[in-house]
């Protein structure tokens, strides 16, 4: 059985939310957003969330996400390369 | 057909924007939703993460092999990490003692006071494991000039003890740890001086009154020599309900690896104070005599008899 690298890595930052360990969970999160376009990293904050009760005080995690996925994908487009035969990178 | 395709790409286009459109407002009622109903979303997340909560807590809290071996590697690198900022700070400190080392030389030197008095190298014959009374015998007598009362140095300023037994070949030597001895030391830090005695088992004592602040690390030296140091404070003991405290002090290198050490010329103990109260009256009445040929008179007739009167 072949295991996506997405779930994985998906699968990977959620576990790494749930254990605190939120400067790696960053850094994977920043390289699941360079490769994939990240919209059920919504939910992972969403869920995260859920599980540190914030969201009876203020639903940080959902919230974040929410704005760093819209930003990488506005940015996204302006950073993309192409080679000499008109191919993207 | 070029009008068709553009039409179609202008509609996908839109279609996305709606999709995402779509997506954005489900994800912003579920957050509201979830502002709205905490708990609710609060168990749906327990519910889902709890695979990703049981292996988080297993590797954060297990005795398993796995979760063990991970967090002793990290409390390992975090000791390491540790053990590299106190190595440095050491060296720094090192420097620091090799400067200040160096300074205190070339002051010594602009002084003409000799960086160490003179000494004799000896070496040890026994030690407290095989002699009585916490003794150590050296193979240097008083052939060789040692003197009751000589200080016995490890390495170039560190005091072992003091020497209190001399043969012709051979002495033995009072260890300032020996119980029962006794001196005087100064500690620097509280600049202050203390009796310090001698508890046994490689460790001596000073005792100073409640409220003189001494510190592990303070060096404790032997006041009547030029650069003698006894050691360190290693531990203190202070009880409030007591009226002194006490700084416990151990040597620099333990006894049972000394094989060489080195003897001062002269000895440090004091001398009888009826003695030196003699001494010293007998300078004062040298020092208030009047000397008359120092005095020019005016006539051999008064000359005369300031004779008789000193006779």
């Amino acid at each position: 059985m072949k295991i996506s690298w997405r779930i994985t890595t998906l699968l990977l930052i959620t576990w790494l939310l749930v254990g605190g360990l939120f400067i790696i969970a960053s850094a994977f999160l920043l390289l699941y957003l360079y490769y994939f376009r990240g919209y059920e990293l919504v939910v992972v904050g969403i869920l995260i969330d859920g599980y540190y009760q914030y969201f009876y005080e203020w639903p940080l995690f959902s919230l974040s996400m929410l704005s760093i996925v819209i930003l990488a994908n506005l940015i996204k487009p302006h950073l993309l390369m192409y080679n000499v035969n008109n191919e993207m990178v | 057909m070029k009008t068709y395709s553009s039409i179609t790409k202008a509609s996908s286009r839109n279609s996305l924007l709606k999709t995402k459109l779509f997506w954005l407002i489900v994800a912003i009622g579920v957050i509201i939703l979830g502002l709205i109903f905490p708990w609710l979303i609060s168990r749906i997340s327990a519910f889902v993460l709890y695979p990703f909560h049981t292996t988080s807590t297993w590797v954060k809290s297990s005795d398993g092999m796995i979760p063990l071996y991970l967090r002793s590697r990290e409390a390992l690198v975090k000791e390491v990490e540790a053990v590299r900022k106190e190595q440095a700070s050491q060296s720094g400190t090192q420097l620091s003692i090799q400067r200040l080392l160096e300074e205190n030389m070339q002051l010594r030197a602009l002084t003409k006071s000799s960086q160490v008095s003179e000494r004799l190298v000896a070496r040890v014959l026994d030690r407290p494991n095989s002699l009585p009374n916490d003794l150590l015998q050296i193979d240097q007598g008083s052939d060789h000039g040692v003197v009751v009362g000589a200080p016995v140095y490890n390495g170039i300023d560190g005091v072992v003890g003091l020497v209190i037994y001399v043969t012709e070949t051979y002495s033995f030597v009072d260890l300032f740890t020996s119980p029962g001895f006794l001196s005087t030391a100064y500690i620097i830090g509280p600049n202050v001086f203390a009796p310090i005695e001698g508890v046994g088992g490689g460790i001596a004592r000073v005792k100073l009154p409640q409220g003189v602040p001494i510190r592990v690390g303070q060096l404790v030296i032997l006041p009547g020599v030029s650069s003698a140091i006894y050691g360190e404070i290693v531990s203190i003991q202070n009880e409030p309900t007591q009226p002194e405290q006490y700084g416990y002090l151990a040597p620099s290198q333990g006894i049972n690896n000394l094989l060489y050490v080195t003897v001062g010329v002269e000895s440090i103990l004091n001398r009888e104070s009826a003695i030196f109260e003699a001494e010293m009256r007998e300078k004062i009445r040298q020092a208030t005599t009047i000397n008359l040929s120092n005095f020019s008179t005016t006539s051999s007739s008064t000359l005369g008899e300031a004779v008789e009167l000193s006779e």
